[in-house]
Order: C-alpha cells, then sequence, then structure tokens
C-alpha cells in the first residue's frame, strides 16, 4: 500500500512537471486542429456527417485517436523520461529517494492519464462539431458507418484504445532507458509504429507464409484490439483476419509487460550519470 | 545514537579495466564536515555516487546511519540525506522555487514556508520565481545548496559546492557550510580548493587513484606529518641560505615565495637569529610555520604516486 501510495505522489508531482512544459499542450492543439481539419474537410465533401448520432461522433472521435493515439503516447513517454536523462535531473530525483521502479511507474501513469484526457477531449469536440455539422449541412444522410452504439460499447472503446497504447508507451520507455535520449526514443518507436503500419499490409497481401508471424506483431494486433466497432460475436477482422480481439489483446499484454519488465530490469541495474544534452 | 554516519567496507567499483573506486574502507562519524580530497579521476564522485544508490559498487559494502542497506533500505535512509553531485541540474523550464517545491513534494516532507525560508538562506529570495535557465553557474550553486537543505537532513553530500561562485559567494557559502555542520548534522565536502577544505572541515579523507590513502583530523595529520618551521626573511637570503645550511641542527632550509624556510622547531628561532647576526645577516621577519593542508596533499598523493609506479 506504501508503495502504491509512493507511485500515486509521483504521478502527482510529475503533473506539476509535465503541465509546465509546452510539449503536451503542443501535441494537444496539433491533435486538435488535425482532427477538426478531417472531420469537417469529410463533412464537406460527404455532408454524411450532418445525421450522425452523438455516439456515432464520440466513436468518430475514437476512431480519430487510434492512428493518433500511438503517435501522442511514444512522444509523451519518450519526452517524460528522456528529458531526465538531457537535463542531468534523475541524479536529484533518485538522491530524494524516489525509488527507480516508482519513477518509472509514475512517469507511465501521467503519460497514460493525459493521453486518456486528450481522448476525451478529442470525443468532446468532434460531437461538437457533430451538431453544429448538423445544424449547418442539410444533405441526406446516405451512410450508416457504426450503426446504434451503446454508452457501455463506447466506454469499452475507449478503455481498450487506451490499453492498446500501453505498449507504445513502454517501447517508448524502452528505448529511451536504453540509449538515454528522447529523441531516438521517439525515432525508434515512432518509426517501428510507421514500419509495421506500412509494411505488414502489403507483405500479408503478396506472401501467404508472412501471415503466421505477423500475427504476432504489434500492429495488426492493436488494430484487431481496438477496431471500430465490434462485429455482435466480437470478433475483430482486421488486416485479412490474422487477429481476432482476443489475441490481440494477449499480444498487446505480452508488448507491454515484456516491454516494461525490461525498461525497469535495464533502469534498475544501470549507474546514473550527468546531464547527457539533447 | 549511532555515531557513525557511513562505512564503507572494501567498497570498489570497476568500469571494465578502470578501477574507480579500489577496496575503499571509510569511516565518517556523526557531526563532523568531513573533507573529501582528491585529484581528478581519484574516485570521490564515484564514491559518493556509490553512497546515494546512483553508481552500483562491483564489490564492497556500506551502512549509512549505521543500517545495512537491504533492498528498498536505501531510499528510505535517502530521506535523511541532502546531496548535490557535479553540476547541479534541476529542470530549466521550471522557475527556482517549483524545482524546489517538486523536489519537496516528491519527498513528501516540508512546506512552502520550508521553500521561501531556504531561498532566503542561499541569497535567491529575489530570484526565486525566475526560470532555472536564466541562472548564472554560481545561482544554480546556490540553488542546489537548497535543494540539499530540503527536509533537514541529517546528512549533507556535497560535492564542490562553491565551483562557478564569485569569491563573495564562496565565502559565504563556507560560512554557510561551517554552520550547517555539528550537532546531528555530518558534512561530505568534496572539493579542489584545499584551503577551502582547510577552513571548513574537521576531518578529512584524501584519495588517489581510488584508494584511500590517508584520512583523520586535519590538526592531527598536519601534526603528525609536519615537521616544525621557521620562515624567514633577511637582509641577505643568499648568505643566510648557506648558514643555516651549515648549522647541524637545522634539518633543511628551502625557498619559499620570497621566504627562507628552515626546518626547525621554533623554540630556537632565538639561536637562528644569533647565528646569523654573527655573520652580519640581520632578521627581517621571522615566523612559525604549520604544514598546509595543500603541502600535505601534495607530499601524500605524490608518494602513492611513486608507489604506484613502482608497483
Amino acid at each position: 500500500m506504501a508503495m502504491v501510495m509512493q507511485v500515486a505522489n509521483l504521478t502527482r508531482w510529475e503533473w506539476f512537471k509535465l503541465r509546465r512544459r509546452w510539449v503536451p499542450w503542443i501535441v494537444l492543439g496539433f491533435v486538435l486542429i488535425v482532427n477538426q481539419l478531417i472531420f469537417w474537410l469529410v463533412a464537406a465533401l460527404t455532408d454524411d456527417i450532418s445525421y450522425q448520432s452523438t455516439s456515432e461522433n464520440i466513436a468518430n472521435g475514437l476512431g480519430f485517436s487510434a492512428f493518433f493515439g500511438p503517435f501522442i503516447a511514444v512522444i509523451l513517454a519518450a519526452v517524460v523520461v528522456g528529458g531526465e536523462y538531457g537535463w542531468g535531473t534523475l541524479r536529484p530525483v533518485l538522491s530524494k529517494g524516489a525509488g527507480r521502479w516508482q519513477l518509472l511507474a509514475s512517469k507511465v501513469s501521467v503519460v497514460v492519464l493525459f493521453t486518456a484526457a486528450l481522448l476525451i477531449i478529442l470525443c468532446v469536440t468532434v460531437t461538437i462539431s457533430g451538431f453544429i455539422a448538423e445544424a449547418v449541412l442539410t444533405a441526406p444522410d446516405t451512410t450508416e458507418p457504426y450503426g446504434d452504439i451503446s454508452a457501455l460499447d463506447l466506454l469499452a472503446l475507449y478503455g481498450r484504445m487506451l490499453y492498446a497504447f500501453l505498449p507504445y508507451v513502454t517501447l517508448a520507455l524502452f528505448v529511451v532507458v536504453l540509449t538515454g535520449s528522447n529523441g531516438v526514443g521517439v525515432a525508434l518507436s515512432m518509426g517501428y509504429y510507421i514500419a509495421e503500419t506500412i509494411i505488414v499490409v502489403p507483405i500479408i497481401q503478396n506472401f501467404s507464409w508472412s501471415e503466421q508471424v505477423f500475427t504476432y506483431l504489434l500492429g495488426p494486433n492493436v488494430s484487431a484490439w481496438q477496431s471500430i466497432p465490434p462485429n455482435n460475436d466480437g470478433a475483430m477482422a482486421t488486416f485479412g483476419g490474422i487477429s481476432d480481439m482476443a489475441h490481440g489483446a494477449i499480444i498487446v499484454t505480452i508488448y507491454t509487460v515484456v516491454l516494461a519488465a525490461a525498461a525497469i530490469a535495464l533502469f534498475m541495474r544501470r549507474d546514473i550519470a550527468g546531464a547527457k544534452g539533447g | 545514537m549511532d555515531e557513525t554516519v557511513i562505512q564503507t567496507d572494501g567498497l570498489t567499483k570497476r568500469y571494465g579495466r578502470v578501477v574507480a573506486v579500489d577496496g575503499l574502507s571509510l569511516n565518517v562519524p556523526r557531526g563532523r564536515i568531513f573533507g573529501l580530497l582528491g585529484p581528478n579521476g581519484s574516485g570521490k564522485t564515484t564514491l559518493m555516487s556509490m553512497l546515494l544508490g546512483l553508481v552500483r559498487p562491483t564489490s564492497g559494502s556500506f551502512t549509512l546511519f549505521g543500517q545495512p542497506l537491504d533492498a528498498g533500505g536505501l531510499d528510505r535512509q535517502l530521506h535523511r540525506i541532502g546531496a548535490l553531485i557535479e553540476t547541479p541540474s534541476f529542470y530549466p523550464y521550471m522557475s527556482g522555487r517549483n524545482n524546489l517545491a517538486y523536489f519537496q513534494g516528491i519527498s513528501g516532507r516540508g512546506d512552502a514556508a520550508e521553500l521561501d525560508a531556504l531561498l532566503e538562506q542561499v541569497g535567491l529570495g529575489g530570484r526565486g520565481g525566475d526560470k532555472f535557465q536564466t541562472y548564472s553557474l554560481g545561482m544554480k550553486q546556490r540553488l542546489g545548496l537548497a535543494y540539499t537543505l530540503l527536509g533537514e537532513p541529517e546528512l549533507l553530500v556535497l560535492d564542490e559546492p562553491t565551483n562557478g561562485m564569485d569569491p563573495a559567494g564562496m565565502a559565504e557559502v563556507r560560512d554557510l557550510i561551517r554552520s550547517l555542520g555539528g550537532a546531528n548534522r555530518t558534512v561530505i565536502l568534496s572539493s579542489h580548493l584545499l584551503n577551502e577544505v582547510e577552513q571548513v572541515c574537521d576531518s578529512v579523507g584524501i584519495l588517489s587513484h581510488g584508494r584511500l590513502i590517508a584520512q583523520g583530523d586535519v590538526a592531527e595529520l598536519l601534526q603528525e606529518r609536519g615537521q616544525p618551521q621557521v620562515r624567514i626573511r633577511t637582509t641577505d637570503d643568499r648568505k643566510a641560505f648557506e648558514i643555516l645550511t651549515a648549522l647541524a641542527w637545522v634539518e633543511s632550509v628551502s625557498s619559499d615565495n620570497g621566504y627562507l624556510v628552515a626546518g626547525v622547531d621554533a623554540a630556537r628561532s632565538w639561536e637562528i637569529t644569533a647565528a646569523l647576526s654573527r655573520n652580519e645577516v640581520y632578521v627581517a621577519e621571522m615566523t612559525a610555520a604549520q604544514m598546509s593542508l595543500e603541502q600535505y596533499f601534495l607530499d601524500v598523493t605524490d608518494e602513492a604516486a611513486a608507489v604506484g609506479e613502482v608497483a
């Protein structure tokens, strides 16, 4: 219990630092602007959005964050951990008895909480935009992308989204602890995410043997786990049907646990040096 | 109450083939201001970092406040320590006050009044609201000192705390350190400024190539090693040098910064005066001299280097 309280206290103070930095607010502003641009571009081109329900708008917002979420999670995780290496502040922090794994846990917590809040903000803005679009645009509704989505479904989807970001957070954490650089952390983690996204589909389409390998990659399983909306039987058919939701959840969990354990093990063993810069 | 604040036993740290700290056994008693001296690369910062859990020892062990350090035990003891290793590193985008507030928050001790009092104490009362990145090196050192004093620690570990300060600032910090030591609080001070250490510290440990080559009270070390000396200025130093060298009871004669330094007890000053005046050389100035910590340091580190070369 004392350790949980310690991590909670450290998380509170991580937020004290994070809210004074530019990066999270730039990320938030960028995501909101891009989100609104896409929303209104689609609305202007199709007029379909005008007749979507609130729940559909929220699902839209979550769907949008499915793509941007990993970027946000990676950038924040790398910045939150990497900054300490760059400024050499790990020494004074650990010298105050913060505890190594407790410090990493608090950093993951603050990244997840910020990302969770960002998802809510995204959903709220998309919903508001939906109402505005409905008032402005008058064309008849021709599509019904998600059908009727209950509040419980939305909540579950929201939870799945957040859970799906965890392996990206721990990936960035591991790379930053390994290299001691937030720049390298962002570059490698994003590079991995983009490479998977770009490479997986064409390879699967062209080489049938590759399906077994890609069943265990992160990207396809994350997509399977957070697909919108769930089918009636709960199965997620994505990337040629290589993963279902349960499989996706297991793979996402394995990646999260293994990367987090590797990052913590490395961080616990490493000597702490002074400032490294950038 | 435990009387030994720090006790190390065969503490060793290797970086590949380089031995940074070599089987070091050290005792620091409570309530002392302990100076840690050594040339660059002698292992001072590595030793301090090991005591704070920042660097893992390759072998050996240590206790803090008489407590063996089991898993998690070090983190508990760190709440009793204020430490500043090398250059002060804080969050550049936050003010000095917010930096202190953060460190106070994570240690879970103290209140807002403590922050203001500490900023005043280290001379940053008017600049606490400015961002850390706008501070000069001297101001950063002051903030570092305020950081070490958060939560009224029992042990202060200060690595070159006056680095980058102007002479007035250095004198202020020396006074501050002197006022902090004693009673229940122990201070470990690492510094290249031997004069500073001599003025501030009660006892010292001297490191060379990762090994502890001397340890003890400053006065006792100098007394043990330093032969009595007399510094003399005369009307004819060249002739005086020849006369003193010829005296069997003068152990040594050398020149130092416009003075002759004779290896003789100050009680025999009158005999020196008599010997010189018989040869029409007259004393203009004569003082009893004690070996300085700097001389002592140079002697013992040279000896250690010579032994190392032979070995």
